[in-house]
């Protein structure tokens, strides 16, 4: 049984790497660089998990937490980023992200996280 | 001419002056009271001889009578030769009223007619008569011709000449003697004059030698004081003046060049002190809120200081501060103008003062202060000493008002200094904020996504060898690369410390087990640690701390390259903790001491520069404090003070 897990980062770098290291664990992964994209796709298909970057354009990770409790889903957001301000941490706390993961992100501590929350 | 002689004599010096006053006086007098003596010696010899001469002429005359009457010119002869055996007698002789000769001493002269002036008034003269003449031998004579009457009827004038010679010369002689010694006098006056002059114009001299010292600028100089008359006065007086002057100029050139209130009054008082040579003085600028004034300076008293504070009507310097005036006492414990108290009183009275002098310091009509002087005898004070402390504290206002003011000034300096400081720092970090928060952003993105294709790759179990080395470096390198971003994060974007109870020591610890860990801490680096066991948690935020504990350890690993000791010392504190973090390594150069705390200053190639300062950061934003100690070659020590706020735990 393989767990899906949704990546979304609009950096194609970041996100590509990612995916491939989240692929090799053996999860099945799917890759967006667009929020909205990534809300339709929670709505249509269901995620175990998705990994979501906070910093985007033109909708964000914390628009992405929003729009993911309009919906009444129930799906586990971990947001990263580059540069996370107390501020945002709080917020991404409010709006129901189960972790706040700084950039660059330290594969072993990662990959746990990943592995206790899709259990 | 005399236009000259006036001005010659107005140049003159007093003594030239003084002299020649005397001589003309002497002259004068003497020139006056000659002609008055010489005539009245002369009027006394003369009219002796004249009485003499009518009573001859009178004589000569009534014995003429009986030879006239009977026109016996034998008698007459006889008469006239009578005459001629007196010695003053130059000739004697009967003249008719034509001036015909009727008898002569000379008898050859019978019956010649005499037409000179004088003979014609002797022969037509009604009454006696004295003529002055002088006779063919060049004989001085007076002729006395007394007028013969027989029955009423003028027959005859009887007339005899007197030498007067020897009067004469008797009244030159006595002249002479006395303009000898009117002369004599006048040598004698020139020269007592000559010498008075000068006795008199000597402290004149030293007075003008004095003015010329101080003049010259030698204020220490004093004029000696001989005598009590006027010009010791002078003396005297100039000397005051002088000493009053020098302790103005003084006062005034040393508390002008200061602009440090402190120093300023602790001269006045000095000078004060000397001024009156007072035993002991004070002095009480008021305070800032008006009304008291605080003794901030005393000099000669037998407690170096004094906290006293005068209040206005109490005691003598509040009868000052309450009155604007000076006041005087030559016994303060009896004084009744003062309103006394008993702390003041023993103060006093433990100092032994008995006479004291009291003045305002006004500046602008405004009471500034209180200058306060006090003898322990009671050798009293003058209203001069008033007087000069009176000038002296004017002075002081100015300058105690211009310390007053610089100190104001350089307050307001230093704030402004600081606050215009503050906001360059702040707005350069606020810039520094964005730029690093910016640059963090846009580099941490490409970091991560780099960081996890080495992590993938670091998987392959195909990379060996070099390449393994290669990717291990390349991991190591972008490690470096995102802590100098999160350097520039944390000081550009600072965030407020979240306090809980840590427990330092356990940070410590694990803080070096996580650099143990790290390749940039060589295995040869020991860690001594001394724990002081009585330390309880403090209120910090723990990952600042680690923080600040990681920089610190990690500078100190560094500066000691490869060998050395890392050692870690807690203590209490009175109130609070200390930490001290030593390394063995070459220290840091006198040179950079100072600045080691300043962002971007590094000793290390390599660094940002920004380590210790996120350090000093924390640990201010902990209200609490981070000193350095080093010197080279003997290692460097951070010293930390914490201050244990047990509410807050």
């Amino acid at each position: 049984m393989n767990r899906k897990i949704l990546v979304v980062d609009d950096e194609p770098g970041m996100r590509k790497s990612l995916a491939m290291m989240l692929r090799r664990e053996q999860y099945q992964v799917t890759e967006t660089g667009s929020v909205a994209e990534a809300v339709g796709r929670i709505k249509g298909e269901g995620y175990d998990l998705v990994i979501a970057d906070l910093m985007m354009e033109p909708l964000n990770g914390l628009d992405l937490l929003a729009l993911i409790r309009r919906y009444r889903t129930t799906c586990p957001v971990i947001i990263m980023t580059a540069f996370g301000t107390p501020e945002a941490r709080s917020e991404a706390a409010a709006l129901g992200a189960v972790d706040f993961l700084e950039k660059p992100l330290a594969a072993p501590h990662l990959l746990h996280r990943v592995r206790e929350l899709v259990a | 001419m005399l236009r000259r002689l006036r001005a010659w004599y107005h140049n003159a010096s007093l003594r030239v002056k003084f002299a020649l006053q005397v001589v003309l006086s002497t002259v004068l007098v003497v020139s006056l009271m000659l002609p008055a003596v010489l005539y009245i010696q002369r009027r006394a010899i003369l009219s002796a001889v004249e009485e003499s001469g009518f009573r001859i002429a009178d004589i000569f005359a009534r014995s003429s009578v009986q030879a006239v009457l009977a026109d016996d010119y034998l008698v007459m002869q006889h008469v006239v030769n009578g005459l001629a055996s007196e010695k003053k007698v130059r000739y004697a002789m009967l003249l008719k009223e034509d001036g015909e000769v009727l008898v002569h001493t000379r008898a050859i002269e019978r019956g010649r007619r005499y037409t000179d002036p004088i003979s014609s008034v002797a022969a037509t003269t009604r009454g006696p008569r004295v003529q002055q003449l002088v006779d063919g031998e060049g004989i001085r004579v007076y002729d006395f011709t007394v007028p013969v009457y027989v029955l009423d009827e003028k027959r005859a004038s009887a007339r005899v000449g007197l030498s007067i010679e020897h009067e004469l010369r008797e009244i030159a002689r006595t002249r002479n003697s006395i303009l000898g010694f009117g002369l004599a006098v006048l040598a004698l006056g020139l020269v007592w004059a000559t010498y008075q002059a000068r006795w008199l114009m000597r402290p004149v001299q030293a007075l003008v030698a004095g003015t010329e010292e101080i003049a010259r600028g030698n204020l220490d100089h004093r004029i000696p004081v001989r005598a009590r008359d006027e010009m010791g006065q002078l003396a005297q007086a100039f000397n005051h003046m002088t000493k009053s002057i020098q302790a103005l100029i003084e006062t005034s050139r040393e508390i002008s060049s200061v602009l440090d209130l402190d120093v300023v009054l602790k001269s006045i008082t000095e000078h004060a002190l000397k001024l009156v040579g007072a035993d002991m003085a004070f002095i009480a600028p008021l305070e800032r809120d008006g009304g008291d004034a605080r003794v901030r300076v005393v000099i000669g008293g037998r407690k170096s200081s004094y906290d006293v504070v005068v209040k206005p009507g109490v005691g003598m310097g509040g009868w000052v501060l309450a009155n604007g005036e000076p006041l005087i006492t030559d016994n303060y414990v009896a004084d009744p103008r003062i309103v006394h108290d008993p702390i003041y009183d023993k103060t006093l009275s433990d100092e032994g003062v008995v006479s004291a002098l009291a003045l305002p310091i006004t500046l602008k009509g405004e009471t500034i202060g209180l200058l306060w002087v006090a003898n322990r005898t009671a050798k009293a004070f003058s209203a001069e000493d008033g007087d000069a402390l009176g000038r002296m504290a004017h002075q002081a206002a100015i300058a105690m008002e211009n310390a007053r003011l610089y100190q104001d000034l350089r307050q307001s300096h230093n704030e402004l200094v600081n606050a215009q400081a503050e906001l360059v720092w702040k707005t350069r970090m606020a810039a520094m904020g964005e730029i690093a928060a910016a640059v963090a952003h846009e580099v941490r993105n490409p970091l991560g996504a780099l960081s996890n294709c080495i992590q993938l790759l670091r998987g392959n179990p195909a990379i060996t060898g070099e390449d393994a080395e290669l990717l291990t470096i390349m991991q190591n390198e972008s490690k470096r690369l995102n802590e100098i971003i999160s350097d520039f994060l944390a000081f550009g974007r600072p965030r407020a410390p979240r306090f809980t109870p840590v427990d330092l020591h356990e940070l410590i610890d694990e803080t070096w087990a996580l650099l143990q860990r790290d390749d940039r801490c060589p295995a040869t680096i020991a860690f001594a640690r001394r724990f002081d066991r009585a330390l309880t948690p403090v209120a910090a935020d723990r990952d600042q701390m680690r923080q600040v504990f990681w920089n610190l350890f990690l500078n100190a690993v560094r500066a000691m390259r490869d060998e050395g000791t890392l050692g870690v010392e807690t203590r209490h504190t009175d109130g609070g903790v200390e930490i001290l973090v030593r390394d063995t390594g070459p220290g840091i150069p006198e040179a950079v001491l100072p600045r080691v705390f300043e962002p971007f200053v590094t000793t290390k190639s390599g660094g940002t520069g920004l380590g210790l300062a996120i350090v000093r950061r924390i640990i201010e934003e902990h209200g609490g404090r981070i000193t350095v100690r080093a010197s080279n070659g003997a290692g460097t020590c951070f010293v930390l003070s914490l201050v244990v706020d047990t509410g807050t735990v």
